[in-house]
């Protein structure tokens, strides 16, 4: 009997024994191994505008006080990266000068208002909040969503985002001049 | 006969007794059957190739790897090595390297390959379980190993010069070995 017990013993603690390399594998999950493998890639920064020019009123002239809107509200201008980098766009609009004198101008606002020669445009990102604008003003802005007030941004090659814009004319201006401004869109890296 | 008698009686008196001294003793036979078990280990467990350009090989030294088999294991093990679609780390569902399975790259695929120190030539790594070493590896036993990289062909060109759709971005992607036991 005293033999007995001896031998029980012996074998629950070989048992025990033997269980712990298999306890530490189960831990550590060692059958198998990984190694994660990183690459960076190169940049190189580029945008396009498919609009180079709106005619507010094609041929025709515009009025005093009066807004107007690009034919496509939201989607008159695509702009596209053209290259790899994930950028921010800016806007930035200017007055708008006589082209046989560009001394003579109409002022872009800076609050939306329009008045005497000071004029007001806006732009609409497509997708956005439903007839939202966003007022551009002489000052280098980044454009926005109105609709969760994130940067319009363009991650990566040939993604692409459209807007549209309004412009108020003058309460006053001199008619018959032809008045010409130019606004700048400018692509930052994120 | 009456001696006899005596003598016949003290032997039968004793018959009872005979399987009695037989089982002052016993057996018992114990079986166990040791349990195979194993563990690996891949080092290093992150690795970089840096800036890539479209189209080209990479190669890393024949020891950068190493793959070791803990000397407490208690069986041989067999080897396997699998990879999988690279993708960039920012946003994987937006843009990814779908992994080659015929050693040619392509638009948005690239080619992966390795290399036991010590062999001749270079192995493609694919989705499915590649063999990593033609024999058994046993407990303590250890293999360095090197890969090879041909990236993408490129998804523009600008300037001439070849880029990815993301840039001053990180591609990622996992080298896995796996093993059985022999």
């Amino acid at each position: 009997m005293q033999q007995m017990k001896i031998r029980v013993t012996t074998i629950l603690l070989a048992i025990i024994l033997a269980a712990i390399p298999c306890l530490w594998v189960m831990a550590e999950d060692g059958n198998s191994g990984q190694t994660t493998i990183t690459m960076n890639t190169e940049s190189v920064m580029g945008i396009s505008l498919d609009q180079a020019e709106w005619r507010v009123e094609g041929e025709e002239d515009v009025s005093l006080n009066t807004t107007y809107k690009t034919d496509l509200p939201a989607s008159w201008c695509t702009i596209t990266n053209e290259g790899n980098t994930n950028v921010t766009m800016f806007i930035k609009g200017d007055d708008a000068k006589w082209v046989s004198d560009p001394s003579k101008k109409w002022t872009l606002g800076s609050t939306g208002d329009n008045g005497k020669n000071v004029y007001a445009l806006w732009y609409h990102i497509k997708g956005d909040t439903a007839d939202s604008y966003t007022l551009v003003t002489k000052d280098l802005a980044s454009m926005k969503w109105v609709k969760d007030g994130e940067p319009l941004n363009l991650a990566k090659h040939d993604d692409t985002q459209q807007f549209g814009l309004k412009l108020l004319t003058p309460t006053q201006f001199i008619g018959g001049r032809t008045m010409e401004a130019n606004i700048t869109l400018s692509a930052v890296a994120a | 006969m009456g001696i006899m008698g005596i003598l016949l009686a003290g032997i039968l008196a004793l018959i009872p007794c005979l399987p009695a001294t037989a089982q002052d003793s016993g057996n018992i036979t114990i079986t166990m059957t040791g349990a195979k078990e194993f563990s690996i280990n891949l080092t290093p467990v992150n690795w970089s190739f840096g800036i890539v350009t479209p189209n080209t090989v990479n190669t890393t030294d024949l020891t950068q790897f190493n793959l070791t088999v803990a000397p407490t294991s208690t069986c041989a093990i067999n080897t396997y090595i699998t990879g999988e679609d690279a993708v960039w780390a920012d946003d994987p569902g937006a843009y990814n390297w779908t992994l080659s399975s015929n050693e040619q790259n392509d638009i948005k695929a690239y080619v992966l390959w390795f290399k036991l120190d010590g062999e001749e030539s270079y192995i493609p790594i694919t989705e499915g379980p590649t063999s990593f070493y033609s024999g058994t590896l046993g407990p303590g036993d250890s293999k360095q190993f090197g890969l090879k990289l041909l990236t993408p062909q490129p998804d523009f060109t600008k300037g001439g010069t070849g880029y990815f759709s993301v840039g001053s971005a990180i591609v990622q992607t996992h080298v896995t070995i796996s093993a059985v036991a022999a």
